[in-house]
This record gives structure tokens, C-alpha cells and sequence, in this order.
């Protein structure tokens, strides 16, 4: 069993993102010794901030939860042949579904108001997702192309509806009245650090999503969508109808995660409360191939460089945004997957380092 | 070349005027096929003949549900069938094995026994309940096929990237041919197969007709549609020029019609 399951195939595909991660931390790491750092010291520091102290390792959880169901958003498009960019602004946009619940009903028990006000932020990330879901499928619209539009015009939507209309006036911030008390998300953990119950959200999704992918018919419908269109639309698979729901379904992650960041985390919304969750997302579903378990390790990565990055930059004097450095590389040796795949294959097959004697001996069979 | 005898020749049955199994009634679509009427009985091998780009490929994919024709009706046993889908052809028992295998007929990314199921998923017998998909009986099914078909390697969770041409062919074959209980429709099978694939091509056809059901073949090749086929439709850009006897007919014969569209046909 355990010996069917560790195949070669297998191994091949799981080393291929581990080469990849560690490809674009050594290129970040020539990056920081030209201008003079110490890349050892900041990735100590860096990996201390997330994992060395328990509120660190609290934060990088916290962390992880958005950046999780964001990447289950982009894996499902992915799995229906699509590339979901949009998650971003969804995310935006389905914050502001929770806060207008959270904070403006009133007098409801926390049982029901919280999972309205989730509900409320899913509804507004998939409202959110149904432009550029009509415009790709109707009409063919390049759907990278209206996605970066939709996420900019996401954030100056949120950005206006705070200013104009749900802004506290006692803040010096750019941000919402507080959430009613029966909004928010009960805390697992309250000290050293917070950890709402967002986590199990998080994973309870995870496993409905690999259960839809591997044990259902639809699921199995879906993946073969996203493999070969042609193939799925001469066996009579609605494809169309596979990537409008796959959309969608990324859209309501995308709400529901803003939703967690409101009521869990600030119990506000801030102009401009999401580093770029959606965009963290996009390089884990890809890296991991939409496995579940993947995503949930990725997402923690990600989460801990989120969260380390501070401590780097207190440290080391390295920028935090050091991090978007190692998501840029990781995006483009994720496009370089091809050669990393190839690669891993033959270290796998043990054939990598005979390549120079094999070539020779097959020029001397010719 | 294939480690054994092969038997190409079969001994093709006679047709004891069997029920009408397709039939089209002055078909057009788009500018592609003119009119195409015709009829195929059960336990009968029609072949399609004509030049590259003649409409075989339309004709083919109507047949299968794939294609809508724009006017013209098409029937499966007596019922009409013109505005079904793919889906509602293949719970009528209608198999396609399409042109292009690789892009069309296989997902070259998924294994063998997801590959036998393509289509056919949504049958009761490999669900479990209405939504869970029926691993085991997938499985099952699949290492049957494979044993029956003789498809290599044998392993149900081999990638169909890594098969051969002919191998990639015949999961195809397996699919589709075991499924469909009235009508296979072929479009171009034995095209870039090995000559193994090609004689298990010709047994499944054989075979399926003396079970009473009916194949549309389409075929590039004339000398295999006059070795297989009990009649012969001759397609010329679009329109059907005529059908002769499978046996009797010549080549001469055939190409003359397949040239009966041209302006330059009485030179021919």
C-alpha cells in the first residue's frame, strides 16, 4: 500500500516545488548578499519571528487562514483550466458584505451572526465574481485582463464606500465602526496572541474541497475539464458551466476569507487591510497542483513569511517587502515549472548526474 | 512486428435487412453537409469514403449528438434525436470514437481508468449515491477492459501520455465500444495505429455487428472500407454522391464518385 502510494511519479512531483522554493530562496539570497546582508542571519530572523515564539507562531496560523482559502480559490479554477487572479479584490469587496452585517445588525445572538455575516461576505465575493464569470464565459473576455481591472477597482470601491459612507469618525484611520460584539469570532487561544476559530473554517473547507475533487463524480467532471476541454466537451461535459461555478466558488472563498480577516482579527475595515492575500494564493495553488495538503503547508509558508518579515526587518534592516521579492521569483519559476519538473524526474530516476555518460554512449549506438 | 499472427481479413456478414439503427434525413450544417440522407440497419458496417475535409468529420460528430445540424432531422431507432446532446446519445447506447484521440477523445493527463470512464461517469452503476464516485467499480471495470481490449502496459493507473498511439487508441475503443449497445460511430480509428490496434479495431467492429448493433465508419483508407464495409457512402465536399455495395464495388467505381463534385470530374 504505503509502497504503491511513494511512487517515483510521485516523488518527482513533490520535489519539483520543493526545488522551486529553494531556487528563489537562494536567487533572494544573492540578492541580499550584493547589497550586504548576511542571507543566513535574515532567514534566521526571519523564520525565528514566525515559528520561534508561540505568538509568533499564533500570528503566522492567523496569517495562514486567508491566505489558505484564497489559495483553495485559485486551485479550484485551476483545476477547471482557469487562472483565477481576481481573488484579490474579492476579498476586498466581500469584507466590506461583512462588515455592513457585523455592524449594522443588531441584537441578533452570535450564533446567527456570525455565520450572516460570513454568509453576507461570501454573497458579495461571488456578486463580486460574476462580471468577469459572464464576460469570460459569454463573451470570451480575456479574463486576466478584467481581473487586474476588477482588483483595482475593488480596492478604490472599498476605499470610497469607507470614506463616504461607513467611516468611524473618532479614528485617525481610514476605517469602519467597530463590529457588534456578537460578530465577532470567538477566540481559541487569547494569549501570548490571538487564534479565532478561522483556523477550523480554514480547514473544515480544505477537506469539503478534496473531498469534491477526489471522491465525486462532479469533482471528477471538473478536473477533467480542467485537463482537456475538448476531450470534456466531446464526452458531454458542460465545461462552460464547470468554469462559471468554479469562478463563483472562488469568489465566495475570497468573501469569506475578507469576512474572517473582519471578524477575526481587526473587527473593523481598514482601507486597505489585505497585504495582497489573494495574491498569496496564486503561487501555492499552482506550486502544490491544488493538493489539499499542499495548500495548508503553503499557506503556512506564506503565512510565516508574512509574519517573520517584520521581525527580519527589525533584525537585519532587510525590507519586509523582501517577501513580495520571494513570491516574484516563486511566480516566475513557477512559469519555469517545465525544467524543475524535468529535473526532479531525473534526480528521482538517478539518471540526472549520468546524463553526460548516457549521452555519449547513446552518440556512439547511432 | 507484432509478436504473433495478425488476421486483418474478416469475413464480413451479410445483412438480413436488420432494423433501420440510424437515420439521416436530409441533413445540412452549416455550409459543410448538403442534404445528407441516409440510413444504417443493425448489424450493418457503413462506411464513409471520400476526400480529406469532405464533411466526414460533421457527418461523424452529428451522428454522436456532438454537432447540432443547423436543418434536417436525424433518428436513432425511430426516435427523434436531432436536438439531443452528447450525454443523451450515450444513454441511448451511442459510442463516438472521435478523430483527433489525443485531443478529443483522451485527457492525456489523467490515467487509464479515469480515461475508460470519460463520459460515462454520471451512469448509476459507478456512483455512489448521487454525488460520490464509485472508485472500486471504476477500477474494476478498468482492469476488465484493459485484459479485454489488451491494452499495454497493463496498469490501470498508467498516464495516458506515456501509452502509444495504437494503446491511447484502443482505451478509446474500450470506452466507447463497450458501452455503446446500438450504434459505434468512427471517425478515421485505425489512423496512426499499429497493425495490433488495427485488427483489435476491426474484431470490435466485427463483433459488435453480429451482437446486432450498427457502426458508421469513416476511413480514408478505401481498401479497409471495401475490406470491412457492407456498404460504402461516397462523400464529395458536402453532399452524399451515392452508396454502393461494400463487396462488389471497385475502387474505380468509388473514386469516380468521390470526384462527382468537382467541375473536373468527367476528366477523371
Amino acid at each position: 500500500m504505503l509502497k504503491s502510494w511513494f511512487n517515483k511519479e510521485r516523488l518527482a512531483s513533490a520535489m519539483s516545488p520543493i526545488l522551486i522554493i529553494l531556487m528563489s530562496f537562494l536567487l533572494v539570497s544573492l540578492m541580499m548578499a550584493f547589497v550586504g546582508v548576511n542571507p543566513v542571519t535574515a532567514y534566521v530572523s526571519l523564520f525565528s519571528g514566525a515559528f520561534g515564539s508561540l505568538s509568533g507562531l499564533l500570528n503566522t496560523l492567523t496569517k495562514a487562514v486567508p491566505i489558505c482559502l484564497a489559495a483553495i480559490g485559485v486551485a479550484i479554477a485551476s483545476r477547471a483550466g482557469i487562472f483565477n487572479i481576481g481573488i484579490n479584490g474579492q476579498i476586498a469587496v466581500g469584507a466590506v458584505g461583512t462588515v455592513l452585517v457585523g455592524v449594522y445588525l443588531e441584537g441578533l445572538p452570535a450564533i446567527v451572526h456570525i455565520p450572516l455575516a460570513l454568509l453576507a461576505g461570501m454573497f458579495f465575493g461571488v456578486l463580486y465574481a460574476l462580471l468577469p464569470a459572464i464576460a469570460y464565459i459569454k463573451k470570451h473576455i480575456n479574463l486576466l485582463v478584467i481581473f487586474l481591472l476588477t482588483n483595482t477597482i475593488a480596492n478604490k470601491f472599498v476605499t470610497w464606500i469607507i470614506y463616504t459612507k461607513l467611516k468611524d469618525p473618532t479614528l485617525q484611520s481610514t476605517a469602519t465602526y467597530k463590529i457588534q460584539a456578537s460578530a465577532k469570532l470567538p477566540n481559541l487561544i487569547v494569549s501570548p496572541a490571538k487564534l479565532n476559530i478561522g483556523v477550523f473554517i480554514a480547514l473544515f473547507v480544505v477537506v469539503i474541497v478534496y473531498i469534491y475533487f477526489y471522491k465525486t463524480t462532479s469533482g471528477f467532471e471538473m478536473r477533467t475539464c480542467g485537463l482537456n476541454k475538448t476531450a470534456a466537451n466531446y464526452a458531454g461535459i458542460n465545461t462552460n458551466r464547470y468554469q462559471f461555478i468554479a469562478l463563483l466558488a472562488g469568489g465566495a472563498l475570497a468573501g469569506l476569507a475578507g469576512g474572517i480577516e473582519v471578524l477575526g482579527t481587526y473587527y473593523r475595515l481598514y482601507d486597505g487591510f489585505s497585504p495582497a492575500y489573494g495574491f498569496d494564493g496564486i503561487p501555492i495553488a499552482l506550486l502544490v497542483n491544488g493538493n489539499p495538503v499542499g495548500i495548508i503547508v503553503g499557506s503556512i509558508v506564506f503565512g510565516a513569511l508574512r509574519v517573520g518579515s517584520t521581525n527580519m526587518q527589525i533584525q537585519t534592516g532587510v525590507s519586509s517587502e523582501l517577501v513580495d521579492v520571494i513570491q516574484g521569483t516563486l511566480i516566475t519559476f513557477i512559469a519555469l515549472e517545465y525544467i524543475f519538473h524535468f529535473i526532479s524526474g531525473k534526480i528521482v530516476s538517478g539518471s540526472f548526474f549520468r546524463k553526460a555518460r548516457q549521452k555519449r554512449s547513446s552518440s556512439v549506438r547511432d | 512486428m507484432v509478436g504473433r499472427d495478425v488476421h486483418l481479413e474478416r469475413s464480413r456478414k451479410e445483412v438480413t435487412a436488420g432494423d433501420t439503427v440510424l437515420e439521416f434525413r436530409n441533413v445540412c450544417y452549416r455550409d459543410v453537409i448538403q442534404n445528407a440522407s441516409f440510413k444504417i440497419r443493425s448489424g450493418e458496417i457503413l462506411g464513409i469514403a471520400g476526400i480529406d475535409n469532405s464533411g466526414q468529420k460533421e457527418l461523424t460528430e452529428m451522428a454522436a449528438g456532438i454537432l447540432a445540424p443547423t436543418s434536417g432531422s436525424i433518428f436513432l431507432n425511430g426516435e427523434d434525436v436531432t436536438a439531443l446532446n452528447v450525454m443523451q446519445h450515450k444513454k441511448r447506447g451511442v459510442g463516438f470514437i472521435p478523430q483527433d484521440r489525443q485531443h478529443a477523445g483522451l485527457v492525456l493527463g489523467m490515467n487509464i481508468a479515469d480515461n475508460l470512464l470519460i463520459g460515462y461517469q454520471r451512469s448509476p452503476e459507478y456512483k455512489v449515491g448521487r454525488i460520490f464516485e464509485n472508485k472500486k467499480k471504476v477500477n474494476q471495470d478498468a482492469c476488465e477492459k484493459i485484459s479485454r481490449y489488451d491494452i499495454r502496459p497493463a496498469n490501470a493507473n498508467a498516464l495516458a501520455n506515456n501509452l502509444s498511439g495504437g494503446n491511447q487508441q484502443k482505451v478509446v475503443i474500450a470506452r466507447e465500444s463497450s458501452r455503446a449497445s446500438r450504434l459505434i460511430v468512427a471517425d478515421q480509428p485505425s489512423r496512426g495505429v499499429d497493425v495490433g490496434a488495427i485488427e483489435l479495431i476491426y474484431q470490435v467492429f466485427s463483433k459488435a455487428c453480429k451482437e446486432g448493433k450498427a457502426v458508421l465508419l469513416s476511413s480514408l483508407e478505401l481498401d479497409e472500407l471495401m475490406m470491412i464495409c457492407n456498404r460504402i457512402m461516397v462523400l464529395a465536399e458536402g453532399r452524399v454522391q451515392g452508396i454502393v455495395d461494400g463487396k462488389t464495388s471497385t475502387r474505380y467505381e468509388i473514386g469516380a464518385l468521390m470526384l462527382a463534385g468537382r467541375e473536373d470530374a468527367s476528366d477523371a
